[in-house]
C-alpha cells in the first residue's frame, strides 16, 4: 500500500505517490547544486519544474490516477539526471554575467584562480563579494567570514570596515568556485531560542549542551558573584563586575549577532551542508525521510506528554485537556500536517510554556527571599552576640540557615544547570536527599524560632526613686543636656551618610535613646521622680539582671526662675540622652521609663532638647501564654508642647498656665 | 582520447547554433525545441536545454513571452532578438565555412594525375 499526497508544482495541483515525491524533491535538489554556478539558476529550476508539471499534468489527463515512482524515474531520465547532464558537458565551465555579451566577444570564461590568490567572489556577494572572496581564499564557509567581520566591526570601532573597502577597491572580481564544504547555519531542529547554539554545535562537532553552557556561563557566574558581593568588599566587587559584567554583554551580543547573520538550515540540502555530509542523491533522500520521521516522532511524543498532563491536572482542567487531546488524536491519526493540527500543536505548546514560566518565576522569587534571609544571617554574624542567648541557640540558628536556605538554593542551581544541559532523567536520589534535608531544615528553623521566643518570656522591672536635690521646688523643667547619641559608624558593613540620631551600635554595646515619659499627679505635695527599668529574659533572675544593668542617671539641680512675677526656686531635671545595653546582656526588649509625679498647683515645663535628643514612645510587650511574645515600639507623639508651662490640675491633668489662670478661656 | 568526450566537444559548439535556428524558424517553447531537434537527429536532454536558453536570454539573444496553456502551467515562447538574429547570421557563416573546410579535409585526396 502506498501513500498518495497532493502537491502544488508550478501552480499545478497533482496527486503523487509520497515516495515519488521524495525522489522528485531529491532530483530537483541535485539540479540546484548542479546549476550552482549558473546565472539565473532559479529561473532555470523554475522552468524545469514547470516543464515537469506540464508533463505530469498530461499524464494525469491521459487517465493515470496519480504520478508514480516509475513516472518520476522516466521524467528524470527525460529531463536528464545530473550525471547525464554532466556528460553533455554544457553547464559546468560557462559562467557569464548578464551584463556581458556572449561568444562573439572575447571569451570571458574565468576558471577559479589559483588557490593562493585573493579574489572577490562575484557569484556570492552580498555587498562587494569581499567576505566570500576571503572565504574562498582561506577555504572556509563565507558565513563564518561574515560573522567575524561583523563582530570585529564592533570591537575595532568600525576600522575593520576600512579594510573591507580597501579589499573591495584593490582586488578584482572573479568567478570563484562556490564553497562546497561545511557551511555555518542555524539549526532549527535543535533550538531553544534561535538555533544558534545548535548551528555552532553542528559546525564544530561539539555537543549542543556544551555550547549552551558556554553562552550562559557569564550570566550564571555574574549572578552568583553579585550575590556574593554583599560582603561589600570593594575589590572583589569591582573585579567580578568588571570581568563578568562585560562578558555577559559580549556573550549576549554574540548570540544576537549570530542569530541575525546565520541563515537557517531549512531544506534537507542545507542541513546536510550544515553537518558537512556528502551531498548526493542517496543522502538527500535519507535526509528527507529522516525529517519526515522526526516530525512523526515529535508528534507522538507530544501526544504522550499531553496524556500525562491530562492525568495530572485535576478537575475541569483535566476535561479541557482531554478534549484537546482527543481533537489532537483525531487530527494526527493520519499523521499528516493539516493546518488545524499545527494550530493545536502550537496552542498546546503555548500552554505548557506559560505554566512552566509561571512556576519558574514563583520558585525563583521564593529562592531569592530565602537567599535574603541567609545573607542577613551571614552579615550579622559578628553581632550575633546581641542575639543568641547561648551556644545552643547559635548552633540551631546556623543549622536552620544552612538547611532551610542553602539547601534549596543549591538545589535550584543544580536543577537549572541540569535543565540547561538537557538532562531529562530525573535523579530520584538527588530529589529525595534534597527534600529530606529541606524538611530537617524546616524542623530546625521551627525549633530555633521557639527557643528564641523563650528568651523574651519573663519580664521584670526595677523601680528606683531618683533623689531630688532641691528642697520643695515650685516648678521643674525637664531637659537633656548630654549630647544626642548618634550612629558612630563603627560597624563596617552598615554605613550611614549624614547623622543618624537616636541610637548607636558598636561591637560591645547598643545605645538607645528610647525613653518613656509619664506624668501623673503626686500623692502628696512634693515632686517625685521614679525610674522604672525593665527587661525580659528566660527567667526572673535573668530579667532582673538585665534591668539592673541599664544605666540611666537622672540629675537634678536648682534653678532660679520667675513664676507669676515671683522669684522662686525651680529645679532642672537633666535626663541622659541614652542608656547602654552591653553586648553580654543582649537585646531583650529593655525599656526605661521615667515617671514624674507633680503635686497639684505646681508646674512643669519641657525643654525642646527632649524632642531633639530623645526618642519618645512606648514599648509594648505582649505576653501570651504560648511561646511567641510580641515586642513593639510605638513612637508616640509627646502630648505636651515645648516651652510652655503646665500646671497640675486637681483632676490629674496638666494644663498650660494661661488656661489655668483664666478659666473659661481656651 | 575518449570518443564520447570528443563527440560531446563537437556537440557543445553546435548546440547553441541549432537551438537558435530552431527558434528562428518560429516562436517556440522548450518542449517544441526539443522535439524539433530530436526529429532532426540531434537528441538533447531537456535539462541541458533550459540553462542554454536562459543564458541566451540573459545575453539578450532571445526574448520570450508567457502563453497560458490549458493543459498545464503557462509556457515561455522564445523568439530571436535583433542581436540574436545578428549572432545567428555570424554563426551560420562560421558553420558554412567550417563545414566546407572539414568536408574538404576528410574527403580522399584526388590522386595526382
Amino acid at each position: 500500500m502506498k501513500k498518495i499526497i497532493t502537491i502544488n508544482l508550478s501552480g499545478q495541483i497533482l496527486s503523487i505517490e509520497e515516495i515519488a515525491f521524495e525522489q522528485l524533491q531529491a532530483y530537483i535538489a541535485t539540479l540546484r547544486q548542479f546549476f550552482d554556478r549558473e546565472e539565473g539558476r532559479e529561473e532555470i529550476i523554475n522552468d524545469i519544474e514547470g516543464r515537469i508539471a506540464e508533463l505530469m499534468n498530461e499524464k494525469i489527463k491521459k487517465g493515470s490516477p496519480c504520478i508514480t515512482e516509475a513516472d518520476v524515474q522516466i521524467l528524470i531520465a527525460q529531463m536528464g539526471s545530473p550525471e547525464a547532464l554532466a556528460q553533455e558537458g554544457v553547464a559546468e565551465e560557462k559562467n557569464q554575467s548578464g551584463a556581458e555579451s556572449a561568444a562573439t566577444e572575447e571569451n570571458t570564461r574565468t576558471k577559479a584562480p589559483e588557490p593562493r590568490k585573493l579574489y572577490r567572489d562575484r557569484n556570492n556577494m552580498i555587498i562587494g563579494g569581499v567576505a566570500s572572496g576571503l572565504a574562498a581564499y582561506l577555504g572556509i564557509d563565507p558565513t563564518i567570514v561574515r560573522a567575524l567581520l561583523v563582530l570585529l566591526a564592533f570591537s575595532s570601532f568600525g576600522l575593520i570596515l576600512f579594510g573591507y573597502v580597501l579589499i573591495w577597491i584593490i582586488f578584482p572580481f572573479a568567478s570563484v568556485e562556490p564553497y562546497k564544504g561545511k557551511r555555518f547555519y542555524r539549526d532549527p531542529d535543535n533550538k531553544v531560542l534561535g538555533g544558534v547554539a545548535g548551528g555552532l554545535a553542528a559546525y564544530f562537532d561539539k555537543s549542543v549542551k556544551t555550547i549552551r553552557l558556554i553562552f550562559l556561563a557569564p550570566l550564571l557566574l555574574q549572578v552568583f558573584f553579585s550575590i556574593l558581593n554583599w560582603t561589600d568588599d570593594d575589590f572583589t566587587f569591582l573585579l567580578f563586575n568588571l570581568s563578568f559584567g562585560s562578558l555577559v554583554g559580549f556573550s549576549f551580543i554574540m548570540y544576537i549577532t549570530l542569530w541575525i547573520i546565520l541563515p537557517k538550515a531549512i531544506t534537507p540540502y542545507q542541513k546536510m551542508e550544515m553537518r558537512g555530509e556528502k551531498i548526493d542523491l542517496a543522502s538527500i533522500q535519507k535526509q528527507v525521510r529522516q525529517g519526515a520521521e522526526q516530525f512523526k516522532e515529535k508528534v507522538s511524543s507530544w501526544g504522550k506528554e499531553v496524556e500525562a498532563v491530562a492525568n495530572e491536572l485535576p478537575g475541569k482542567a483535566e476535561k479541557v485537556v482531554g478534549e484537546v487531546h482527543q481533537q489532537v488524536q483525531e487530527k494526527f491519526s493520519g499523521k499528516d500536517r493539516t493546518l488545524g493540527g499545527s494550530i493545536l500543536y502550537a496552542i498546546g505548546l503555548l500552554i505548557k510554556v506559560f505554566f512552566a514560566f509561571f512556576f519558574g518565576i514563583l520558585a525563583f522569587s521564593l529562592m531569592v527571599s530565602l537567599l535574603a534571609v541567609f545573607f542577613v544571617g551571614v552579615v550579622t554574624w559578628p553581632y550575633q552576640a546581641f542575639i543568641w542567648g547561648n551556644n545552643t541557640q547559635q548552633l540551631l540558628a546556623w543549622a536552620a540557615v544552612i538547611l532551610f536556605v542553602l539547601v534549596p538554593l543549591l538545589g535550584f542551581i543544580i536543577w537549572l544547570i541540569r535543565r540547561i544541559l538537557g538532562y531529562k532523567k530525573k535523579n530520584a536520589v538527588l530529589r529525595y536527599s534534597f527534600f529530606s534535608l529541606w524538611t530537617v531544615g524546616w524542623i530546625i528553623m521551627f525549633l530555633f524560632v521557639s527557643t528564641m521566643g523563650k528568651e523574651f518570656s519573663t519580664r521584670e522591672q526595677i523601680v528606683t526613686t531618683v533623689p531630688i536635690s532641691v528642697a520643695d521646688p515650685a516648678t521643674i523643667h525637664l531637659t537633656v543636656s548630654q549630647p544626642a547619641i548618634m550612629y558612630s559608624n563603627k560597624i563596617p558593613w552598615i554605613h550611614i551618610e549624614g547623622e543618624e540620631k537616636g541610637w548607636d551600635l558598636t561591637k560591645d554595646s547598643l545605645k538607645l535613646s528610647a525613653l518613656v515619659i509619664e506624668t501623673t499627679i503626686s500623692p502628696d505635695s512634693s515632686f517625685h521622680l521614679e525610674l522604672i527599668r525593665s527587661a525580659t529574659g528566660r527567667n526572673s533572675q535573668q530579667a532582673l539582671q538585665r534591668a539592673e544593668a541599664l544605666g540611666y542617671t537622672v540629675n537634678t539641680m536648682s534653678n532660679l526662675i520667675q513664676v507669676s512675677n515671683k522669684a522662686d526656686t525651680g529645679m532642672i531635671v537633666d535626663l541622659p540622652s541614652h542608656y547602654s545595653i552591653a553586648a553580654k546582656d543582649k537585646y531583650r526588649a529593655q525599656q526605661v521609663k521615667l515617671v514624674v509625679k507633680i503635686p497639684v498647683g505646681k508646674t512643669i515645663s519641657f525643654d525642646e532638647s527632649i524632642k531633639e535628643k530623645l526618642t519618645l514612645g512606648e514599648l509594648e510587650v505582649r505576653l501570651n501564654k504560648g511561646r511567641l511574645r510580641e515586642v513593639d515600639w510605638n513612637n508616640a507623639d509627646f502630648p505636651y508642647e515645648y516651652g510652655v508651662i503646665y500646671k497640675m490640675m486637681p483632676d490629674g491633668m496638666l494644663r498650660p498656665i494661661n488656661e489655668a489662670t483664666s478659666p473659661g478661656a481656651l | 582520447m575518449n570518443i564520447d568526450n570528443t563527440q560531446s566537444q563537437m556537440r557543445k559548439g553546435i548546440l547553441e547554433f541549432c537551438i537558435l535556428s530552431a527558434i528562428k524558424r518560429g516562436e517556440a517553447y522548450p518542449g517544441d525545441i526539443v522535439d524539433e531537434l530530436r526529429s532532426a537527429g540531434l537528441s538533447i536532454l531537456e535539462g541541458t536545454l533550459y540553462p542554454l536558453l536562459t543564458r541566451l536570454k540573459n545575453a539578450e539573444m532571445l526574448t520570450y513571452r508567457w502563453v497560458e496553456s490549458p493543459s498545464g502551467p503557462p509556457r515561455k515562447y522564445f523568439s530571436l532578438t535583433e542581436k540574436g538574429l545578428l549572432f545567428y547570421t555570424e554563426l551560420e557563416k562560421t558553420w558554412k565555412e567550417l563545414s566546407e573546410a572539414v568536408n574538404k579535409a576528410i574527403s580522399p585526396k584526388p590522386t595526382n594525375l
